[in-house]
């Protein structure tokens, strides 16, 4: 079954109709099926003031697969890895319904960051921190928010992919090595080289 | 009247977020999809959720008329265009779906020219404007209140539940009905006082029928005038459903009554009923002794894995008897899908999409049917008793008959395509040149490590398996180790899980039938014991 190419245009023209949601959308290429997320830390938690970055790519059978989504901008979270940026959350594994939407699932996303499930972690470690001493947990997940999301940092990151991209590198690769790298371009470079 | 009923706003369907085309309800709860988007949205191993509410349905609702001709009257330029695209797909699929029949009454010449004929009950002894409209499984569109109802037969809960027979055309629907809103709403603002009048009455009507009252019995129910519990056609249906699913949730008071009168409902039913029993008993026999064969082997190999063996035949057994499920098979007659039980197919009908029948459609006897992909299907077409046959999936069921279906699903995806994304996150950091999985399931990270960790025992595999409540995601993501796909083909860790090995290698022909299906080109030798059983005795 091809991709449903009809409903993914829709919904970016939805998310880019709707600015008030608060979550935005930049497709990569021209087959849809790679796009990077965009949503605002919520307030009053240790998130705010960041802009998270996040990767999708998009299956032949969506929407009836989830869609799958992880991290770029590093995160401290119970629920996404502090390695990888994989998420732990339901409705983007068996919990997913083909009525749930991009941005139904961004907004999740900025909701799972506001309320965390540390019954069902994805980092060991920070979901042992979160029970063990929430203050230490918010200290550090403001840091991590203050080093790694915010917004001068990511600015240009799709300039920042083709840079490399026209550099021989593979789209994804350069992505992945921008993460780690929050964003510099050069120590991303350095990733790719050691690599 | 700036009425938002009459623009095509409202009528997106949930999944395409496009103009709905050719219209189908999910019966059980009231959302409206195009039929192709539901039909793609439903599971083929259970009874599926409705994506909007995850109501449970197990039941391709055919296209509703009704609503069909709303849209196609009332937006004529953005139906024609929705009826270019999906005849253009249905090229692709090589399948089509029927043209709904033509309206009762003619329709208008054009958008906003509804009368209250347009919108009339389906029941013949109605043909009111539709009050609380129920769209059944077969597309008609009856009044809350001109449902058939029996009387209370469970009695523990005080609840009358009433059958979900069509008045109209006698289609039984597995779940009681419930109102479609959108449609409900549409003729409200159409017609704001007549729709009040109606209300009235419907009300009158349903508080008339509520206490008790045995209207219309089932057929059966006749039949066995004195017994404690009327058994409608419906409820012998629930019994099916209710056997294999004890854990789903269903609503149907008939359901459960089912359950409690299984053996009566069985030793008492129609001839139909009989010969349709034995034919399923031969099937079981025939299944039995090739089962006990592979199962003995396997013993006879020792080891600690014979505990995981015992577990595997009783379930094997129990999957393979009454209650087992046709994966991704449905009944042409009433939408049942997946078939459980007895699942006949016809040798004659030419369409690609082929054309089945559950047991109690083919007892019932159909006439001339179109199917729910336009087969023209004829009564004297021959119809095939198919046997059983174990797939991957129903390998995975045997082994975890504790895991709900969704993660039975995800792990035979996971077995299937060899892992997903973040499975092979860690090695995407570290070695950027690895092509995918698939490509390369020797090398390939795979969530299908969790099937199939290095250790050499069965039983292993299994505990893995059963670790839950959700065994994959955590272990394989720091975890990769070789696939099960891997392990099927003979590659390294072939000593781990051969039970997830072979269901691996079922999984992937399961996968064929799947395809198959949806091409319609299920083969009809059906095998007794799938492959994947002898290389799980082999493996041993
Ligand atoms: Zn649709
Ligand atoms: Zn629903
Ligand atoms: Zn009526
Ligand atoms: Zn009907
Ligand atoms: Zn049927
Ligand atoms: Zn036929």
């Amino acid at each position: 079954m091809p991709m449903d190419v009809g409903r993914v245009q829709k919904e970016i023209r939805d998310i880019e109709r709707d600015r008030a949601s608060g979550v935005t959308i930049e497709v990569q290429g021209n087959s849809l099926q790679k796009m990077i997320g965009c949503l605002k830390g919520p307030s009053d938690t240790p998130f705010e003031g960041g802009t998270f970055y996040v990767n999708i790519e998009l299956d032949d059978q969506y929407p009836f697969v989830p869609p799958k989504m992880r991290f770029i901008t590093k995160v401290w979270h119970p629920n996404i890895s502090s390695a990888n940026g994989a998420i732990c959350l339901d409705i983007l594994k068996d919990q997913w319904s083909p009525a749930l939407t991009l941005k139904t699932a961004l907004l999740s996303l900025q909701a799972l960051l506001s309320s965390p499930q540390p019954d069902d972690p994805q980092d060991a470690v920070v979901a042992r921190q979160y029970l063990g001493s929430l203050p230490e947990y918010r200290q550090t997940a403001k840091q991590w928010t203050d080093t790694y999301a915010h917004t001068q940092q990511v600015v240009g990151l799709e300039a920042k992919v083709q840079q490399i991209v026209e550099m021989g590198f593979e789209r994804e690769q350069a992505v992945v090595a921008l993460r780690a790298a929050a964003g510099d371009e050069n120590q991303a470079m350095e990733i790719l080289l050691g690599a | 009247m700036p009425s938002t009923m009459l623009t095509p706003e409202e009528w997106r369907c949930p999944l395409c977020l496009d103009l709905l085309f050719k219209p189908a309800v999910s019966s059980a709860c009231g959302h409206v999809y195009c039929f192709w988007c539901l039909h793609k949205a439903m599971s083929p191993y259970t009874p599926s959720a409705c994506p909007v509410c995850r109501t449970k349905y197990n039941q391709l609702p055919a296209i509703c008329a009704k609503l069909h001709h709303y849209l196609a009257t009332q937006f004529p330029e953005q139906y024609a265009a929705r009826r270019q695209e999906t005849e253009a797909e249905e090229r692709d699929l090589r399948s089509t779906t029927p043209e709904p029949s033509p309206a009762p009454c003619p329709l208008p010449s054009g958008p906003d020219a509804w009368t209250p004929q347009h919108f009339a009950c389906d029941s013949p002894a109605c043909g009111k404007l539709l009050c609380h409209p129920l769209v059944l499984t077969c597309g008609h569109v009856i009044d809350a209140a001109c449902m058939p109802r029996v009387g209370d037969v469970d009695g523990a809960d005080g609840h009358a539940s009433h059958t979900s027979e069509c008045p109209a055309c006698g289609l039984v629907s597995q779940q009681p009905a419930a109102a479609c809103k959108q449609l409900g709403e549409l003729v409200t603002q159409l017609f704001p006082e007549h729709s009040r009048q109606r209300l009235l009455e419907c009300e009158h009507d349903l508080a008339a029928k509520i206490p008790g009252r045995q209207l219309v019995p089932g057929p059966q129910a006749h039949a066995q005038a004195g017994q404690q519990l009327p058994v409608s056609n419906q409820a012998s249906e629930g019994l099916v459903g209710g056997s294999v699913y004890p854990a789903t949730p269903r609503a149907s008071a008939a359901g459960s009554a089912a359950d409690g009168s299984g053996a009566t409902t069985g030793d008492e039913g129609t001839a139909g009923d009989a010969a349709g029993r034995r034919q399923q008993q031969q099937q079981q026999q025939a299944l039995s002794p090739s089962l006990t064969l592979a199962f003995r082997r396997r013993q006879e190999a020792g080891g600690a894995s014979q505990l995981m063996a015992d577990r595997l035949e009783a379930n094997l057994q129990r999957l393979s008897g009454d209650s087992y499920v046709h994966h991704a098979v449905g009944c042409d007659g009433c939408g049942a899908y997946p078939i459980q039980g007895r699942r006949y197919k016809c040798q004659d009908c030419p369409e690609a999409m082929g054309f089945d029948l559950c047991g109690a459609c083919m007892d019932r006897g159909l006439g001339n049917v179109v199917g729910r992909f336009n087969q023209r299907h004829l009564p004297e077409h021959r119809m095939h008793l198919c046997r059983p046959r174990v797939t991957a999936m129903h390998l995975l069921q045997a082994a975890n008959p504790e895991l709900p279906m969704e993660q039975l699903m995800w792990l035979l995806e996971l077995t299937l395509t060899g892992g997903d994304e973040e499975a092979g996150q860690e090695h995407e950091a570290t070695q950027p040149a690895q092509q995918q999985q698939q490509q390369s399931p020797a090398s390939g990270s795979s969530s299908g490590a969790a099937l199939n960790h290095s250790d050499s025992s069965t039983d292993t595999a299994v505990t893995t398996l059963r670790r839950g409540p959700r065994p994959v995601y955590h272990a394989t993501a720091q975890e990769p180790s070789p696939s099960a796909h891997a392990a099927a083909a003979g590659g390294p860790g072939t000593a781990g899980g051969a039970a997830a090995g072979a269901a691996a290698a079922a999984g992937s022909d399961s996968v064929q039938e799947l395809g198959g299906e949806a091409q319609g080109l299920i083969d009809d030798e059906e095998e007794e014991v799938h492959v994947a059983l002898a290389d799980l005795v082999r493996d041993s």
